[in-house]
């Protein structure tokens, strides 16, 4: 007890005392001295003194922290700043470059000096992706030709006499008359999710960016929809009724089973993968094909691949997950901008765009912690200032 | 720190964007600290730093032929603030800025008792608030920053030999600061704590 109160004195006395402090501050070689000796002429201060050095560590002159956030405001301030100068540079030496030709020449001149420069410029930031997200839109049900607002993840049920039932997330309900003569046009920007239960129990999940036509009621002897952009289908079996899938160029004829269809208006590659059942396939030319379950069918203008998929990567974003299975970076990129109104650099050149990947996303509602996940899976750094996203490749140090 | 040099090479030879974001968090703290204990603005501080930086990157061709980088990004850091001042002011009232120089001490943690922790606080006020702004400045690049002579030298636009005399004349007067009182004060302890035990 005595011993303890004694340690305690001996240590606050250290603190205090103007030769520790000095020595603790600017550690001369002769203060060092001055308490080396001190020791060996006061062996029992010993661990006063270690306690005492320990606790001056805590001691900080003109401790101004800046905080992380800020320091990454600064770094992509610098970024974007740089990227500004770049680009002016170029321009500059193109209008240069330009001014010296005669007038005939320019537009072919231009041209080619714009395709070398876009090299280039990529070329500098080969380690780099810069994203922009969009303003943001919201979906909504068009019939009659009027429009009706729809909330995030709103759920819209069709029952009789063409009278839709719409859920929120926060399971508020609303009722909605549509048309029941046209077809009415439920329009999911990019960014926004929504899914749809038919009149006949078909179940439609639409991913970011997607438009359907659908009837309040099916009628005929057919049940059609037209499609631009992603679903994923669970089609309510009825063998007298086959549904019709209209995507652009691609008709998908079912009569009950679930799959997924891709085919966005701006996007070459269109794509149906099957999950169970049986679907055929119908393209411009003529060409048909049937689907087998765990089969996709890829079309890219004019050819036609067909191949046996982890079905997982192609549905899971209906979960709000994406899987990935080495997915090169674009595409993964190329499926978050859409599911949060992202625009990000696609080019090729961009050597971190064509490295693959594999895991699983959880899709949250924050872009930032989907941003985050991406960079721990791909070592890379991600940044993120107002609109603008970077996605950095880290370097390994060499040896 | 060998790691610090081979991003300087990536990032000077290659313009590798990910060691240039190294070397930028390598300084960015101690910049920051920095412009705040000379006396400026936390806002302008970090305008400083983000110029600096950016002409760091696009100058890196000049760059690459200095030797005293650390000394370098201070200066150029100093230089701008001190430009960034009088453009706000509309003035040179610079001369002041050297006389600015502050010291402020903070304690992390409670782990000492706060009533020492006072005493402590205030001594060491005392002690640098005994020297010249100036002298100061330099006592705070040698051993809070911990840099070279060579690189407070670069910082101060002066050479190496009075920097070093600058330092040496601070420290004198930094240890003449203990008063013969305090010696005898420390004897006298001592003694007593004889007595006791």
């Amino acid at each position: 007890m005595e011993n303890n109160k004694e340690f305690i004195r001996n240590v606050d006395w250290l603190l205090q005392n103007d030769e520790f402090i000095k020595w603790r501050l600017f550690n001369s070689k002769e203060l060092e001295d001055y308490w080396k000796e001190f020791i060996e002429d006061k062996p029992y201060m010993e661990n006063a003194l270690e306690e005492a050095i320990l606790q001056f560590n805590k001691i900080k002159i003109n401790y101004y922290q800046i905080s992380d956030i800020e320091k990454k405001q600064i770094f992509s301030n610098i970024s974007n700043k740089i990227k500004q100068f770049k680009l002016r540079r170029l321009i500059l030496k193109v209008s240069y470059t330009a001014a010296v030709i005669l007038i005939g020449f320019i537009s072919i001149f231009i041209v080619r000096e714009y395709n070398h420069t876009e090299k280039q410029k990529n070329q500098i930031s080969s380690n780099m992706i810069v994203g922009q997200s969009l303003p943001e839109e919201e979906a909504y049900i068009l019939s009659d030709g009027i429009k009706f607002k729809l909330k995030d993840k709103s759920h819209v049920g069709l029952i009789n006499n063409g009278t839709a039932i719409i859920t929120n997330s926060d399971n508020s309900t609303k009722m909605l008359a549509l048309s029941t003569v046209a077809m009415n046009r439920l329009v999911v920007p990019y960014g926004k999710r929504a899914n749809l239960t038919l009149s006949d129990g078909t179940v439609i999940w639409l991913n970011s960016g997607t438009q359907l036509d659908f009837p309040s009621e099916f009628v005929d002897n057919t049940r059609e929809i037209f499609v631009n952009g992603e679903v994923f289908i669970e089609v309510k079996k009825d063998l007298n009724m086959p549904f019709i899938v209209h995507a652009g160029d691609i008709n998908v004829t079912v009569t009950g089973t679930s799959f997924n269809l891709s085919a966005y208006l701006d996007d070459n590659m269109k794509s149906v993968v099957l999950v169970n059942g049986k679907v055929q396939v119908e393209t411009k030319n003529n060409y048909k094909t049937d689907l087998l379950p765990n089969e996709k069918i890829e079309i890219n203008n004019n050819s036609i691949k067909k191949e046996i998929v982890e079905i997982s990567e192609y549905i899971s974003w209906k979960d709000g997950l994406l899987e990935l299975y080495s997915t090169p970076m674009s595409e993964i990129l190329k499926k978050i901008g859409r599911y949060y109104n992202v625009q990000f650099e696609k080019s090729e050149l961009i050597t971190l765009n064509n490295e693959t990947f594999t895991g699983k996303l959880f899709l949250s509602n924050s872009l930032d912690s989907v941003m985050t996940s991406i960079s721990t899976l791909s070592s890379t750094e991600y940044l993120r200032d107002g609109n603008n996203i970077y996605i950095i490749k880290k370097e390994m140090p060499m040896k | 720190m060998t790691s610090l040099n081979q991003n300087w090479k990536n990032f000077l030879e290659k313009g590798d964007e990910f060691s240039f974001s190294i070397i930028y968090n390598k300084y960015v703290e101690e910049l920051y600290a920095y412009g705040i204990s000379l006396g400026f603005q936390k806002e302008n501080c970090k305008d400083a730093i983000q110029d600096v930086f950016i002409k760091i990157f696009l100058d890196r061709n000049n760059i690459s032929k200095i030797e005293n980088k650390s000394g370098y990004i201070f200066r150029s850091y100093k230089n701008r603030l001190i430009d960034l001042e009088k453009k706000n002011n509309n003035k040179d009232n610079i001369d002041s800025v050297e006389d600015k120089f502050t010291i402020e001490v903070t304690i992390l943690d409670n782990l000492i008792e706060t009533e020492i922790a006072n005493i402590v606080k205030e001594k060491i006020k005392k002690l640098l608030e005994s020297i010249t702004p100036n002298q100061r400045e330099v006592v705070y690049l040698k051993y809070v920053v911990g840099l070279q002579h060579s690189e407070i030298a670069e910082i101060l636009g002066i050479h190496e030999e009075s920097a070093r005399k600058l330092l040496y004349r601070a420290m004198e007067k930094l240890r003449n600061k203990i008063s013969n009182d305090e010696l005898y004060l420390i004897a006298i302890y001592f003694m007593l704590l004889r007595f006791i035990i």
